[in-house]
């Protein structure tokens, strides 16, 4: 069985592009809009890859990234945070949370790719 | 005298009620036997009465009177009454009456000219704080002057008007009343700190204070009064920063702007990239993939650029300054033992400073360990840093307890003690470009702040040494009189004491690399207005006089050519004398190069050197440093113009007085002196000259 990602994003476009980039890539894909929809995906069966928005409605991503770190199942998901905000403290703070990957929008999706592959081992 | 008067009366009583007596006694005895005999006896003993009456009249008129009149006429007169001696003219003091009334009239005089004086410098001084008052009037930052006792001495109506008129406001009246007194007091000690490190007097870079009662927010300058009678006290002065630090809602719009943009950028580039990857027909799709591609990276790097000038435009709103993070940890442990927290905080910070505002950032961690400590008890913590590029961050690490997010969120959002203008920690980091964050850990956690790293200016200005009664307050210059020059007083010149520095000794072949020089006017020395100035020689400086100056090639690298440092010169020196020591060998310099710089240094010349040896024919060595040893006065940088020129001002304002008492008290008569002196001086050396051939 390939390997999961799961993509949180409340941006539809950004969304669809991601999805495509990772099926593309041979990945298994699944998608939450916003960080509850995360949370019930995570429940059902923790990803391999979290590619995570931080800045959602309600409930923003390094909510859901401790969260996740809070499930003992949880602590093998590979996490990439992707967030909107250009500053050098946000990538601190996403990594002391337990991001293993941090990346400012907007990115390169080819880098992006790689990088996946790379926390996988398919690099 | 009195008594000798009394002496004198009751020697005449006695001796004239005894002859009295005697006559009379006599008189009985012969009365009987002969009457025509004991008549005349008894007119020989009133004649002798009257005689001794006379006499003691006499005695007492011309000798004992006039002394006790003239004590009190001296007395009545000290006591500025009565007009002047009253001496009877056939009096024996008589001869002391012309003397007497010229002194009298002598000492009215005097106390005339010193009522005079009196008057016109009440007048003056009442025109000085009349300007002062004008001054501080129509300054439009608010001035609060306090004494060491910490009383208002002096407001001005910016400051009524800035402060709000608050009823605490009055000359004599604590400042506590109307400041913040935790911001203030935490501003001084880091003024009175630096102080006792440097020597200058030092002034504080701008930071944020509340009014007592909280309603408004001032943008400070703080500096330090010196000298015997004001050291403690201080200057404030202050403007309104209510309006500019209030509202949040730039901070706000420009942080949304930066964010609204990543969205729709990252999914426009997502897309553009993946279209460039997939099959294509045609080279036009492909020519207008390349524009999308290409636009779509610009609009990156315009992002990034404005997402920095943003944030540096926030940071810019409020005033910070450099701070050594060790120093904040000495003062967290100072407000942690005020306030009885029993927390130990721990130094991890190392070498690395940041910009900030301290007392704010103060105030934000005091709370946060305080919380720490009141609701999880935890009595250690360490306070760590780390430089990275463009942020300095901050980590504060603790033990013995896991605060949940709405714990930290309380902190965070919540009233904080002693902030102005009612700011949560929130509000007051975000202005300092940081956002705090916590870590849960085991068993502990971590509070985060990425903080803007020290821009090298200092938290305190230290300014140029000055003395401490500022030279450059002066409403009573003496008015430049071009025409009279020549009679001025000595000690009322405008004049420019100088010093050159050169690549050698030959005026014709060498060249200036420094220049420095001092103004003095009216006999006072402008420490403050002074002129230092470096000078590319256009050549290599020959290391025999770098040995004396210490000027190298590589530090004159960029000064001006000769031509445009002299015109700056000229520009400072204006039409004042010229003071140098051995002047003739600096003016030959200056004079050679007046055709190359177009400007013509005429001036009248004084060389401290002649007049020195004019008042001491007897000393041998007239060198700077021997002179100015006589004279008591020390050299700062020998060898450097400005020194060397400083110098050359005291030991003319020494040599003034001694040459007044010589009679050399103008302008024209020191000119003379110094040229004859300087001819005297060729003679001797020809002489020694031709000795020695």
């Amino acid at each position: 069985m390939g390997k999961r990602v799961l993509v949180v994003d409340d941006e539809p476009n950004i969304v669809l592009s991601l999805e495509f980039l990772m099926k593309k890539a041979g990945f298994e894909v699944e998608v939450a809009r916003n960080g509850q929809e995360a949370l019930e995906a995570i429940a059902r069966q923790p990803p391999d890859v979290l590619l995570l928005d931080v800045m959602m409605p309600e409930m923003d991503g390094f909510e859901v990234c401790e969260r996740l770190r809070a499930d003992p199942r949880g602590r093998a998901t590979k996490v990439v945070m992707l967030t909107a905000r250009g500053r050098d403290s946000e990538r601190q703070r996403g990594l002391a949370l337990g991001a293993d990957v941090y990346v400012t929008k907007p990115f390169s999706t080819r880098e992006l790719v790689a990088r996946v592959k790379a926390m996988l081992g398919e690099g | 005298m009195r008594r000798a008067r009394l002496l004198l009366w009751s020697a005449f009583l006695g001796t004239g009620g005894a002859t009295a007596l005697l006559a009379w006694w006599a008189a009985q005895r012969l009365i009987a036997a002969d009457p025509g005999a004991a008549r005349l006896l008894g007119l020989a003993g009133l004649g002798g009465v009257l005689l001794t009456a006379f006499l003691a009249f006499l005695l007492d008129r011309r000798f004992l009177l006039p002394p006790q009149v003239l004590a009190r006429d001296l007395e009545l007169r000290l006591e500025n009454r009565g007009r002047g001696p009253t001496l009877p003219p056939d009096s024996l003091l008589a001869p002391l009456l012309p003397a007497l009334s010229r002194l009298f009239a002598r000492l009215a005089e005097v106390e005339r000219h010193l009522e005079g004086a009196r008057a016109e410098a009440t007048r003056a001084l009442e025109r000085e704080r009349q300007r002062l008052a004008a001054i501080l009037r129509d300054l439009a930052e608010g001035l609060i002057c306090c004494g060491a006792d910490g009383r208002i001495q002096l407001y001005n109506d910016a400051a009524r008007e800035i402060l709000g008129a608050p009823p605490g406001l009055g000359l004599g009246r604590p400042y506590h009343l109307v400041l913040d007194r935790l911001a203030l007091d935490h501003h001084r000690r880091l003024l009175r700190d630096a102080a006792r490190e440097g020597e200058v007097p030092p002034v504080s870079q701008p930071f944020l204070c509340s009014t007592a009662e909280g309603d408004r927010v001032l943008r400070c300058r703080l500096s330090l009064l010196q000298g015997e009678e004001e050291a403690g006290g201080f200057v404030l002065v202050f403007e309104d920063a209510s309006r500019r630090i209030a509202g949040t809602e730039t901070e706000r719009f420009l942080e949304e702007m930066d964010r609204a943009w990543r969205g729709p950028l990252a999914s426009l580039r997502a897309a553009s990239e993946i279209l460039a990857e997939a099959p294509r027909e045609g080279s036009e799709p492909a020519t207008f993939l390349l524009v999308v591609e290409e636009e779509t990276e610009r609009l990156e790097r315009i992002l990034a650029d404005l997402s920095e000038r943003a944030r540096q435009f926030v940071i810019a709103q409020w005033p910070l300054s450099d701070l050594a993070l060790a120093d904040l940890v000495v003062l967290l442990r100072e407000r942690l033992a005020e306030r009885e927290v029993p927390l130990e905080l721990v130094d991890r910070t190392g070498e690395i400073w940041c910009s900030g505002d301290s007392f704010l950032l103060g105030q934000c961690l005091l709370g946060f360990l305080e919380a720490l400590a009141r609701d999880f008890g935890v009595r250690r913590a360490e306070l760590g840093a780390a430089a990275a590029e463009r942020a300095v961050e901050l980590e504060l690490a603790f033990a013995g307890a896991t605060p949940d997010r709405d714990w930290f969120r309380r902190w965070r959002d919540g009233p904080l003690f002693g902030a102005p203008g009612g700011f949560t920690p929130r509000e007051i980091l975000l202005r300092h470009g940081a956002q705090p964050w916590l870590v849960p850990g085991e068993g502990g956690g971590r509070l985060h702040l990425d903080l803007p790293p020290a821009t090298g200016l200092h938290p305190v200005v230290r300014r140029r040494a000055l003395p401490p009664r500022p030279e450059f307050y002066d409403f009573d210059l003496p008015e430049v009189d071009l025409e009279g020059r020549f009679d001025q007083p000595l000690s009322r010149l405008v004049a420019v004491a100088f010093d050159l520095e050169t690549t050698g000794l030959d005026p014709a072949r060498d060249e200036i690399v420094q220049i420095g020089a001092v103004r003095i006017v009216g006999g006072r020395l402008l420490r403050g207005e002074s002129f230092e100035q470096l000078v590319d020689p256009g050549r290599p400086v020959p290391p025999s006089s770098t040995r004396f100056h210490g000027l190298t090639d590589a530090m004159l690298e960029g000064a001006p050519p000769p031509a445009i440092a002299l015109a700056r010169f000229k520009t400072f020196l204006g039409d004042a004398i010229l003071i140098a020591h051995n002047a003739a060998f600096d003016v030959a310099f200056l004079r050679r190069k007046k055709e190359l710089a177009g400007v013509r240094f005429d001036n009248p010349v004084l060389d401290t050197l002649l007049l020195s040896a004019l008042l001491d024919p007897d000393t041998e060595d007239h060198s700077l440093d021997a002179a100015a040893a006589r004279h008591g006065i020390t050299i700062r940088a020998r060898h450097s113009a400005l020194g060397d020129a400083m110098a050359t001002a005291e030991l003319f304002l020494a040599l003034v007085p001694r040459l007044e008492r010589r009679g050399i008290d103008s302008l024209g008569a020191a000119l003379a002196a110094c040229r004859r002196e300087a001819r005297q001086r060729q003679r001797l050396m020809d002489a020694a000259g031709s000795g020695h051939d």
